[in-house]
C-alpha cells in the first residue's frame, strides 16, 4: 500500500485560497437554495391544501415530477435545454434554479405533514377565542408548524448542502469542482479527497447540530 | 413452589427492592398489593428473571432461580436455561404484549413449537383447546389489531398457559382495560384459582382479590409491610395498609 | 429515422446501463444492508459504534465524494476498478449502509413489551429476535426501503461525471451533436418519472396497507 507513493499534504496548502472561494460559493449556493426552497415548500404546501381543485392538482403535479427525478436531470435541463429554446441560464443560476425547484418539492410535502399534524382541536381553540383565519394561521398554526417540521427539515437541507458537489458538473466554481481541478492538475487525490470529505463532514454536521439544538429548544418549551 | 428469600434488587442507587421474602405454596394465589413505585412489578419480572436480582434468592420447585451455585459463588445460568426456567413460569402483562404480526392462535402456539419442540399439529390443537378455555373460539384466527382489549389480554393469559407454567405471574393485567372489560378478564383468573393453578398476581382490583386470595402481600418502598391470610384485605393490622385501602375504596 | 438513429437509440443504450447498474445496486446494497442491518440487531457495543461510525461518514459526504473515494483511493490498496464497477461497489457501499440504517430504525420501532413478552415465554435471545422482532421489524421497513430504492435509482445519474455512459452522459452526447438540448433533457426526466413514479405508488400503498390491514401470517398455514 502506497508504495512510492509519499502524502504531501503542502499540495493542498498551496492552493488554500482557491479551495476557500470555492467553499463560499458552495456555501452561497447551499443558503439560497434553502432559503428559496422553504418559500416555495411554504408556498407549495397551502397550494396543496387548496380548497381549489385545480391549484391542489398543480402542486401536487409539481411535487411527483420533481421528486421523482435526479436533481442533476433539472440542472441540464435548465442549462443545457433552456438554450435550445433561446433562454441561456448561466450556471450558478441554473445550479440554485434546479436546487430550489427539486428541493421545494420535497420542502411542500414536508409542510404539508407538518400543517397535517397539528390537531384540529387547535384551531377551534383559536376559534373560540375569536381569532380570524389569518391570525388563527399566523400565531397557532405556522409555528406549531414549524416545530413538527423541523427534524425533516434538517434532512432536506443536508441533502441540498451535499447535492451542490453537483453543480460542479455544469461548471460552477463551487468546492468540489475546484478539488477535482486541483486532483488532474497535481494528481495528489488522497490528500484533496480527504480534506473534502473532512470539509463536508463538519458542514453537515454543524447544520445538523444546529438543528437539533433548535429542536432541543422546541422540545424544552413544550 | 415459589420461594423468595430476603430478594433485594438495585437500580443504580436506587434500592426498588429491599429484603422481601415470600413463600407460595402449590395451588394458592398470592396477591401483591402496594402503591406504584413499591416494588411489586419488579418482584414479579424477578421471578420471570426478566430482571436480575442482586441479593437473595427465588426458588421455584427448590430450583434457583436464575444462577446457580458452584463452590459456594453464584453465577449466572447459561441463556439457554434461562430460557428453559422462563417457561415454567407464565407471564402476563398489563399491555398485553401479544405479537402483533401473529394470529391469536399462532401467538399461543408459537412458544410450545419453538421452545418445547411440540409438533406442529399438537401444538396448534393445545393452543386451540387453550383458547377455547378462555372463550375465544370464535376469534382464534384474528391479529391482535382486531381484538378488544379484554380479548387480547384472554389471549395473552392463553399463550401464557401455553408452556404448561408451573407458576402464572399477573401483573396488573387489568389495569390497561376498559371498566366493561375487566370482567371478562377477572372470570379467567377466577376458573384457574378454582382449578388450582399456582398465581402471583399484583392488582388494584381488591374485591377481586378478597375473593380468591389464600394469601396477601402489601408492598411499600420496596420492602414487605404486611402478609397474612385473605382476611388481612378486611382486617389490615398496620396503618399503612390501612391508609392504603382506605385511598383505592 | 434520423431522430431515431441520433436520439432515442443512445438515450436507449445509455438507459440500459442506467437500468443495470441500478439493479447491481439495489440488490447488493440490500443484501448488505439486511445483513448489516441483521448484525446490528445481535452485535455488541463495540460492532453497533462501529456501523454507526460508518453510516454516519456515509451520511455525511456527498455521494459524489464517496465515488470519488472509491476511484482514487482503492487503486492505493491495489485494486483497481473500471468506471462501472467503481460506481456499482461505490454506490453499493453506501446503499447498504443507508438501508442497514433503515433496517436498524425497524428494529428499534418494535414496542419494548414485545421482547418481554417473548422472553417470558422461554425463548433465548436468538430466538426473540429471529421469531419475534426481524418478522415486526421488516414489515415496518418495507415502505422506507422503497423510498430508499427510488433515492438510489436518481442517485445513479452523478455516475455520469465518472465518465460511465449511462442515460445523463448519453443524453449530453446527444446534446453536443445535435443541439437539441430541451428535448433530450425532457425525455431523460420522463424516462426517470416513468421508472420512479410507480415505485413511490407501490411504497405509498404498502404503508397505507400496513397501517390498515394488520399483518400476514408467521406460521405458515393456519
Amino acid at each position: 500500500m502506497f508504495e512510492g507513493y509519499f502524502l504531501y499534504w503542502g499540495a493542498v496548502w498551496d492552493v488554500l485560497p482557491k479551495m476557500a472561494k470555492g467553499l463560499l460559493i458552495t456555501l452561497e449556493i447551499g443558503v439560497m437554495s434553502i432559503a428559496l426552497g422553504l418559500g416555495v415548500g411554504v408556498a407549495g404546501a397551502l397550494a396543496r391544501n387548496s380548497s381549489r381543485r385545480a391549484v391542489a392538482t398543480a402542486a401536487l403535479v409539481y411535487v411527483e415530477i420533481m421528486r421523482n427525478s435526479p436533481s442533476l436531470v433539472k440542472m441540464y435541463f435548465i442549462y443545457f435545454g433552456l438554450p435550445s429554446l433561446g433562454i441561456y441560464p448561466g450556471p450558478l443560476l441554473s445550479a440554485v434554479a434546479a436546487l430550489v425547484l427539486h428541493n421545494g418539492a420535497y420542502m411542500t410535502e414536508i409542510v404539508r405533514g407538518g400543517l397535517a399534524a397539528i390537531p384540529r382541536t387547535q384551531v377551534l381553540a383559536a376559534r373560540s377565542l375569536g381569532m380570524g383565519t389569518w391570525t388563527t394561521f399566523q400565531v397557532v398554526i405556522l409555528p406549531q408548524a414549524f416545530d413538527n417540521v423541523l427534524p425533516s427539515l434538517s434532512n432536506n437541507w443536508v441533502e441540498i448542502v451535499k447535492d451542490t458537489s453537483l453543480t460542479g458538473a455544469l461548471s460552477v466554481r463551487e468546492f468540489f469542482h475546484v478539488v477535482e481541478e486541483q486532483i488532474s492538475a497535481t494528481l495528489r487525490s488522497f490528500e484533496f479527497l480527504t480534506v473534502a470529505a473532512v470539509v463536508y463532514l463538519v458542514l453537515t454536521a454543524s447544520l445538523s447540530g444546529a438543528l437539533r439544538t433548535a429542536e432541543a429548544r422546541i422540545k424544552y418549551r413544550r | 413452589m415459589v420461594r423468595i428469600e430476603g430478594i433485594g434488587k438495585n437500580y443504580g442507587a436506587l434500592r426498588v427492592l429491599d429484603d422481601v421474602s415470600l413463600n407460595v405454596r402449590k395451588g394458592t394465589v398470592c396477591i401483591i398489593i402496594g402503591p406504584s413505585g413499591s416494588g411489586k412489578c419488579t418482584l414479579l419480572r424477578c421471578v420471570n428473571f426478566l430482571e436480575p436480582y442482586d441479593d437473595g434468592s427465588i426458588f421455584i420447585d427448590e430450583e434457583l432461580v436464575g444462577y446457580r451455585e458452584e463452590n459456594g459463588r453464584r453465577r449466572p445460568r447459561k441463556q439457554r436455561e434461562i430460557a428453559r426456567m422462563r417457561a415454567q413460569t407464565g407471564m402476563v402483562f398489563q399491555d398485553f404484549n401479544l405479537f402483533t404480526h401473529m394470529t391469536a392462535l399462532e401467538n399461543v402456539a408459537v412458544a410450545p413449537i419453538k421452545v418445547q419442540g411440540i409438533p406442529w399439529a399438537e401444538a396448534n390443537a393445545l393452543a386451540e383447546e387453550g383458547l377455547i378455555k378462555v372463550g375465544l373460539k370464535e376469534r382464534m384466527y384474528a391479529y391482535p389489531a382486531f381484538l378488544s382489549g379484554g380479548e387480547q389480554q384472554r389471549v395473552a393469559i392463553a399463550r401464557a398457559l401455553g408452556v404448561q407454567p408451573k407458576v402464572l405471574l399477573l401483573d396488573e393485567v387489568t389495569s390497561a382495560l376498559d371498566p366493561e372489560r375487566i370482567a371478562e378478564v377477572l372470570e379467567v383468573i377466577r376458573a384457574l384459582a378454582e382449578e388450582g393453578l399456582t398465581m402471583l398476581i399484583v392488582t388494584h382490583e381488591i374485591p377481586f382479590a378478597a375473593e380468591i386470595a389464600d394469601q396477601v402481600v402489601f408492598l411499600a418502598g420496596g420492602r414487605l409491610v404486611e402478609s397474612g391470610g385473605a382476611e388481612t384485605l378486611a382486617k389490615p393490622s398496620t396503618e399503612r395498609l390501612r391508609t392504603f385501602l382506605g385511598k383505592l375504596a | 429515422m434520423e431522430w431515431y438513429t441520433g436520439m432515442v437509440a443512445p438515450l436507449m443504450r445509455g438507459l440500459l446501463v442506467t437500468v443495470e447498474l441500478a439493479t447491481l445496486v439495489l440488490v447488493l446494497g440490500s443484501i448488505g444492508g439486511v445483513l448489516f442491518g441483521v448484525l446490528w440487531g445481535i452485535a455488541g457495543p463495540v460492532v453497533r459504534a462501529a456501523m454507526t461510525i460508518a453510516i454516519m461518514l456515509s451520511r455525511g459526504i456527498p455521494l459524489l465524494v464517496q465515488v470519488f473515494i472509491v476511484f482514487f483511493v482503492l487503486p492505493f490498496f491495489g485494486v483497481e476498478f473500471t468506471g462501472f464497477t467503481t460506481a456499482v461497489v461505490a454506490l453499493s457501499l453506501f446503499a447498504a449502509a443507508t438501508i442497514t440504517e433503515i433496517v436498524r430504525g425497524g428494529i428499534l420501532a418494535v414496542p419494548h413489551g414485545q421482547m418481554d413478552a417473548a422472553r417470558s415465554v422461554g425463548f433465548t435471545y436468538y430466538q426473540v429476535m429471529r421469531i419475534v422482532i426481524f418478522p415486526q421489524a421488516f414489515r415496518s421497513i418495507l415502505p422506507p426501503l422503497i423510498t430508499q430504492f427510488v433515492f438510489l435509482i436518481k442517485a445513479t445519474s452523478i455516475i455520469s461525471l465518472l465518465g460511465v455512459p449511462e442515460i445523463m452522459l448519453a443524453g449530453r452526447e446527444v446534446i453536443e451533436r445535435t443541439l437539441l438540448g430541451f428535448q433530450v433533457m425532457a425525455m431523460i426526466w420522463l424516462i426517470y418519472t416513468a421508472i420512479c413514479y410507480p415505485l413511490t405508488i407501490v411504497g405509498r400503498r404498502l404503508e397505507a396497507n400496513f397501517q390498515r390491514r394488520g399483518f400476514r401470517p408467521a406460521l405458515g398455514e393456519p
